[in-house]
């Protein structure tokens, strides 16, 4: 139908940061996660990881 | 064309003024739309009311039912959490009286902390174990859900009354609110989600803004459910302040200043939180102004001004603007990327409005479920 609104699918992300090698990585949002939460090691650089930012992509079906 | 000795063309010419027929066809509609105009509209408003109605009742049960279950399988309780419930949604709050409005902030205050403290009473009752997190996170749930059961009930009501005194001028408010009122049910339904999974908010961009400057200091307790921290910046002192997350709270800012500023010197007060876009306005974008930016009932706001009024201290505010829907579910990415830019604001503010061993308070105003600092 033309007028009929289209179904929202909201996807939550958890962007996880880097201390020491700065470096972004973007995951599914995992439950216990909190903005600031530090996580897991930074693969790499063996850094301390934290999440920066969580928020929810709208993909419109 | 003949039929039973009728010419069928002539009966329905409508060229033929003197056709009797034809005056009737025009005639009749207009009379009955005359006397009964307004009990078709009612009827075709009403099955329309009652459609929203029906929606607005699956979203308070779903609701209710998502609040029972999830109090069931966290807390565990040792009985049956429904009548409770049943019976918290039964609860009224009597507001004072207005007729002589001196000192009704305090009258409000005092209502609505009796009131939140039952809640907490509540909610604690189905478990005396339950960690702040996750009775901050009921709270939330069970306020969401009694949101949902009044405005059903309100609107019920309405629809009933209209229909019972087949009033057609009282059911046209509704309709026209009726939107409005599913835009805002339909949130409140979403938000729940978010609220058990302990999910950031979009009213969460102020305390997630000052949470990232708190980042590293000592944190200390301004007010009930409330924190603070001080930091340099550029030989200024700052002072900052939010509510304490990850739980799903505001804190009491209003208290939070009060003790603050019987301590410290401040200069200038900088306020972030989130406010409602208007229609056409990009959900994210970033606007700056002057005033105590906090919403809720007003209690808080007021004594923040009434405190910055005694002590002359000027109030700047930066909001990030969003929706009613994008404010109480999970925030949205262009909320959360507004944060760089919102942060670099505070920063420019406190540069151009301070000067070096100036005071300042930034304080990060709105629901910090899911954002610590």
């Amino acid at each position: 139908m033309i007028f009929s609104k289209k179904k929202e699918i909201v996807t939550p992300y958890s962007v996880e940061e880097c201390g020491s090698c700065k470096a972004i990585s973007k995951r599914k949002f995992k439950e216990g996660d909190y903005i600031f939460k530090n996580t897991d090691s930074c693969s790499p650089c063996k850094g301390q990881l934290s999440i920066v930012k969580i928020f929810g992509e709208v993909l419109k079906v | 064309m003949e039929f039973l000795g009728i010419n069928i063309d002539k009966l329905f010419d409508a060229n033929d003024q003197s056709n009797p027929l034809m005056w009737l066809v025009w005639i009749v509609p207009i009379i009955i739309f005359m006397f009964y105009g307004q009990r078709i509209q009612l009827q075709i408003t009403s099955s329309e009311i009652s459609k929203s109605l029906e929606k607005l009742k699956t979203y308070k049960e779903e609701t209710k039912k998502e609040l029972i279950e999830y109090i069931k399988t966290t807390l565990k309780p040792s009985t049956d959490p429904s009548p409770k419930i049943d019976r918290f949604f039964e609860h009224f709050t009597i507001m004072p009286v207005d007729m002589d409005p001196n000192g009704i902030v305090q009258k409000v205050r005092h209502v609505m902390r009796s009131r939140e403290d039952f809640t907490r009473l509540q909610v604690k009752a189905f478990s005396p174990d339950i960690s702040g997190l996750e009775a901050s996170k009921i709270e939330n749930i069970m306020e969401v859900a009694n949101t949902l059961h009044l405005l059903y009930k309100i609107v019920r009501h309405l629809f009933l009354t209209a229909k019972k005194q087949n009033n057609f001028p009282l059911i046209l408010p509704l309709q026209m609110m009726m939107p409005f009122i599913m835009e805002e049910a339909e949130a409140l339904k979403t938000a729940v989600s978010a609220f058990k999974q302990g999910q950031p908010l979009g009213d969460g961009i102020g305390p997630m803004v000052v949470g990232k400057m708190m980042l590293g200091t000592e944190k200390k307790t301004a007010a009930f459910e409330t924190v603070w921290s001080e930091h340099e910046y550029e030989g200024r002192k700052l002072y900052l302040m939010k509510a304490e997350g990850p739980a799903a709270t505001v804190g009491r800012p209003g208290d939070a200043l009060e003790k603050i500023l019987s301590e410290n010197q401040l200069d200038i007060i900088v306020m972030v939180d989130a406010a409602l876009k208007l229609e056409g306005e990009e959900s994210g974008s970033v606007a700056q102004g002057f005033g105590a930016a906090i919403g809720g009932i007003g209690t808080d706001r007021f004594q923040m001004e009434e405190i910055a009024t005694k002590h002359k201290i000027p109030i700047y505010a930066i909001v990030v603007k969003q929706s009613i829907k994008d404010a109480i579910t999970i925030m949205k990415k262009e909320i959360a990327d507004s944060a760089e830019k919102v942060t670099s604001q505070v920063y420019e503010i406190i540069k151009e409005n301070t000067k070096t061993g100036q005071s300042v308070l930034v304080i990060g105003v709105g629901n910090t479920l899911g954002v610590s600092q």
